[in-house]
């Protein structure tokens, strides 16, 4: 019998490749049709609400923003027909009857798992990109759009096409990854979940821990440490290049392991110990520490705080290592075996805990001498940009105003301690707070003087610059000011205030308002006109009640009039967040303050 | 050849194949027999390169088998429950078997297609065990294999197919020396087909012989006396088993019939019958001898 061989024979891997998308037709229909079907609604449905709108902006890009979010649509089926492919190819290494087939075929493993890889990209990366490209074209030369959605203004469809491709690319390798690890599809998919779920909320939760304990701790969640494991987040998150070496890592993982792994695994277990350990101890410590928090928060009551902490914290986080073993094991074998890596686990953020709690090492109550002090800044680390410079940066070298400094920091401390107690509900919440505020973002900085002495609370910052060079920083988020003595209220708004440390030169706001303006009564005066435009009129304003803060001091009795000053920026500032803002209350006896403000009224009237 | 050397797998603290050591040599037919859970499955996988042996190796040709594209080109595995993707038909299978195997034969494709009675583009997932196992055949004999692996190919085939089956195995094996290993607990069949057996217990080789050899080196003997006698007169011979009713014994006696048969015929029998054993009995006195037997299993 004569045996015709094929003359063009291809390689193998791109014949499993051929075979891969033959045999996913279906799966791309249906894809393809969802991307037209919601998306086209999408686009049309956004292009009808901003004509109805009827906006008025002069950059208005109807067309541009229907396309951002028809973009926006396809990146969502994209991501979703990419975890079903992936869950659906990479299952030939958890079926025993895939296993045999595949196993048999003349392909080496790691080519076998390199074709099914770029199987899944190109099924769930072409027809998405080919949809973007068609809408890159229709908004070519339309300009940027004006919706912020969940991007940034700047956004457009080619971004929104290079951060899609980046999370597939991330997510792919990553699922490959626990494909490889694991012994069943269910086990890949939970593990997938608990990862991209309990990882980030972990981490956040982890950086609250100091939050609690550490006065001067101001949260700043950091974006590489609580996404670094989440890969659903890839291309939206931390930066492009990141994701790229992660896909690097984890796909070069795989096809490293996929040659070991025992074929034997498939419906049975875990291919590779070490996974299965980690994901247990992720979902374990991040149930463990919600519920840590949520014990210690939820009574306003500070007795037994540490011992509601701590209940929590096993309740959670065993019950949650408990239930996952379970589903991993398919039983109770070995159960008290697996608790070895938990109780490893319990004992390291125990010893972490004693520590934090003990005030890290002296954190709290450390002030640097003043011999040892360079310069001090209330505003390092902060940013407003205006022609080109930080116009908040101000740095005290004077070794006098740092000795100021230093006392005002020892005082903020002792009023803070004693005002927070040792609580870990009060200190969580206000560093929560903080942060949501923004205290600790080095994109915002605000700062008050001269509101109701009574209750004012306002984030005190400091950042020493020590001689040998290293920095010594601490914030605190909620302050009463009005507490502190008139010496140290002056050192602090001296070295914090816009007023003081900002130039008239960049002054682009004023707004002034007078007593009863905001008792609803509509004759009373406000002012937000061109009369302090001018160069030499933005220098007299703030002359005039800097020689008045210098003759009368502090602000007090309150005259009614307030003056709301606006540094940087431009355009819409209340958009924008290159500003730095200060109120202040006017009192009866800033005397020429008050004349310059009458001369403002009168020209404004006549106007 | 295939060449098994040492090779040993383990699950866990399961030894499901110890240190095993035989040949296969071109153009055989090698049946594969053992208890269950011997590791005759275990035995195919690790062949075929599915799974990785935890000790020794499996050489073919020359080479060895694990992860070894070029060999695994020549062979050709049918699993006791063989898969198929949802909606795929032999055609789209062959499609993709087409380029993965460097012998295929289109001709000989075509030519199964219409010897078995399967239409090649409807859905396998719907078809009956039997058919399924069927099309499994189709395509991997057109792939012309130098060796073929069947784990338990007669289950769920019907008698007709599987003269059928054991016809076109030949055929192949006579006209391209092709080599065959078929695990199965189908003795019956294996014994139509097969020249080589090997007998699996507990991971480890009980025998591994010529089928000829193995079943004459075996006897079931009927011997019956007029007047008593002790049973020491059967000192001497390589008795396996024995039964007696009255005068009559019934012994199973290893060794050639030219050798043990005027031993007997000197006791002056009434009555002396020396059988060859069939396949399944020769199994079962075997694995009697290493204590897999009826009474033994709990």
């Amino acid at each position: 019998m004569t045996s015709t061989t094929s003359t063009k024979r291809l390689k193998p891997e791109i014949s499993m490749l051929k075979w891969g998308i033959k045999n996913n037709l279906t799966v791309i229909i249906i894809y393809l049709s969802l991307i037209l079907f919601f998306g086209i609604i999408y686009f049309m449905g956004s292009l009808s609400a901003q004509t109805l709108a009827d906006a008025v902006e002069s950059d208005f890009n109807p067309w541009v923003d229907a396309s951002i979010a028809m973009a926006s649509m396809t990146t969502f089926l994209s991501f979703l027909f990419m975890i079903v492919l992936s869950v659906k190819e990479f299952s030939y290494l958890h079926n025993k009857r895939k296993t045999d087939m595949f196993g048999a075929l003349p392909i080496t493993r790691r080519s076998l798992f390199i074709t099914k890889s770029l199987t899944v990209f190109l099924i769930s990366a072409v027809p998405m990109t080919v949809v973007m490209l068609l809408l890159m074209l229709i908004t070519a030369n339309a300009g940027s759009p004006t919706v912020m959605g969940m991007f940034q203004k700047d956004v457009n469809v080619g971004d929104v096409l290079l951060r899609t491709l980046v999370n597939l690319s991330a997510n792919i390798a990553f699922i490959g990854f626990l494909s490889v690890c694991c012994g069943k599809t269910s086990e890949k998919v939970l593990s997938y979940l608990i990862i991209n779920g309990a990882y980030p909320i972990g981490m956040m939760l982890v950086q609250l821990l100091p939050a609690s304990f550490l006065y001067g701790y101001t949260i700043n969640f950091d974006e590489m440490f609580t996404f670094a494991l989440c890969p659903a987040c890839a291309g939206f998150a931390i930066s492009q290049l990141y994701w790229l070496g992660f896909t690097a890592v984890f796909f070069a993982a795989s096809v490293l392991l996929v040659r070991k792994r025992k074929a034997e695994s498939a419906q049975s277990h875990f291919a590779y110990t070490v996974p299965k350990i980690v994901i247990k101890l992720m979902i374990s410590f991040a149930v463990g520490i919600a519920m840590a928090f949520l014990f210690a928060v939820l009574f306003n009551d500070t007795s037994l705080e540490i011992f509601r902490f701590w209940l929590g914290m096993i309740i959670g986080s065993f019950l949650s290592y408990f239930v996952v073993q379970l589903i991993f094991a398919g039983g109770f074998a070995k159960f008290g075996k697996s608790l070895i890596p938990y109780g490893i686990m319990i004992a390291a953020f125990a010893a972490v805990f004693v520590v934090i709690s003990m005030g890290f090492f002296g954190y709290n109550s450390y002030i640097p001498s003043v011999d040892s002090i360079k310069s001090v800044s209330f505003t390092e680390g902060y940013s407003i940009k205006h022609n080109d410079k930080n116009i908040i940066e101000h740095n005290i070298t004077d070794k006098k105003e740092i000795e100021k400094v230093t006392q005002l920091h020892k005082d903020v401390y002792e009023l803070v301690s004693k005002d927070s107690k040792y609580s870990i509900r009060s200190n969580t919440l206000s560093s929560v707070f903080a942060s949501i505020l923004g205290y600790g973002n080095t994109d915002y900085y605000s700062n008050y003087m001269g509101y109701n002495f009574d209750d004012t609370t306002q984030p005190v910052s400091l950042t020493y610059t020590l001689n040998n060079g290293s920095k010594v920083s601490r914030k605190y988020g909620f302050v009463n000011v009005s507490k502190l003595n008139e010496t140290d209220r002056d050192t602090f708004y001296r070295g914090a205030s816009p007023l003081f440390i900002c130039d008239a030169k960049d002054l682009t706001e004023v707004e002034i308002f007078e007593p009863g303006y905001f008792d609803d009564d509509d004759d009373e005066f406000y002012y937000d006109g061109d009369y302090f435009d001018t160069a030499a009129r933005k220098q007299e304003l703030i002359s005039t009640i800097k020689e008045d803060y210098e003759k009368y001091g502090l602000p007090h009795p309150f005259s009614g009039y307030e003056i709301d000053l606006r540094y940087g920026g431009g355009g819409d500032a209340s958009y924008d967040l290159d500003t730095v803002n200060t109120e202040i209350y006017i009192p009866q006896d800033y005397k020429k303050t008050l004349a310059l403000i009458e001369k403002c009224k009168t020209k404004y009237e006549d106007e | 050849m295939i060449e098994i050397k040492n090779v040993t797998k383990l699950f866990g603290v399961l030894r499901a194949l110890d240190s095993l050591s035989f040949n296969v040599t071109e153009g055989s037919v090698f049946g594969l027999v053992g208890s269950n859970g011997a590791g005759k499955s275990t035995l195919l996988r690790v062949i075929n390169g599915v799974f990785e042996p935890d000790g020794g190796e499996v050489i073919i040709d020359g080479e060895n088998s694990f992860e070894n594209p070029s060999v695994k080109a020549k062979c050709a595995f049918i699993p006791d429950f063989p898969y198929f993707y949802n909606g795929s038909t032999i055609e789209n299978t062959a499609y993709a078997y087409r380029q993965l195997f460097p012998n295929w034969d289109e001709e000989y494709y075509k030519k199964l297609c219409t010897v078995f009675p399967i239409n090649p583009k409807a859905k396998i997932i719907n078809m009956s065990k039997g058919m399924q196992r069927q099309a499994a055949l189709i395509l991997a004999l057109s792939t012309r294999p130098s060796y073929l692996f069947l784990d338990e190919i007669f289950d769920g085939l019907d008698p007709v197919i599987r003269q059928h089956v054991k016809k076109i195995i030949i055929e192949n094996v006579t006209d391209r020396k092709m080599t065959v290993m078929i695990a199965s607990h189908n003795l019956r069949e294996l014994e139509d087909i097969c020249d080589h057996i090997g007998m699996l217990h507990k991971g480890g080789v009980v025998e591994e012989k010529e089928l000829d050899t193995l079943k004459l080196g075996i006897h079931k003997v009927q011997i019956a006396f007029n007047t008593p006698i002790d049973e020491s007169v059967f000192d001497g011979l390589d008795v396996i088993n024995k039964k007696r009713q009255g005068s009559l014994f019934s012994l199973t006696i290893r060794g050639d019939a030219e050798d043990f048969m005027p031993k007997l015929e000197a006791l002056e029998p009434a009555f002396l019958e020396a059988l060859p054993l069939t396949l399944e009995e020769v199994f079962i006195n075997e694995m009697e001898g290493v204590g897999y037997d009826i009474n033994n299993i709990n």
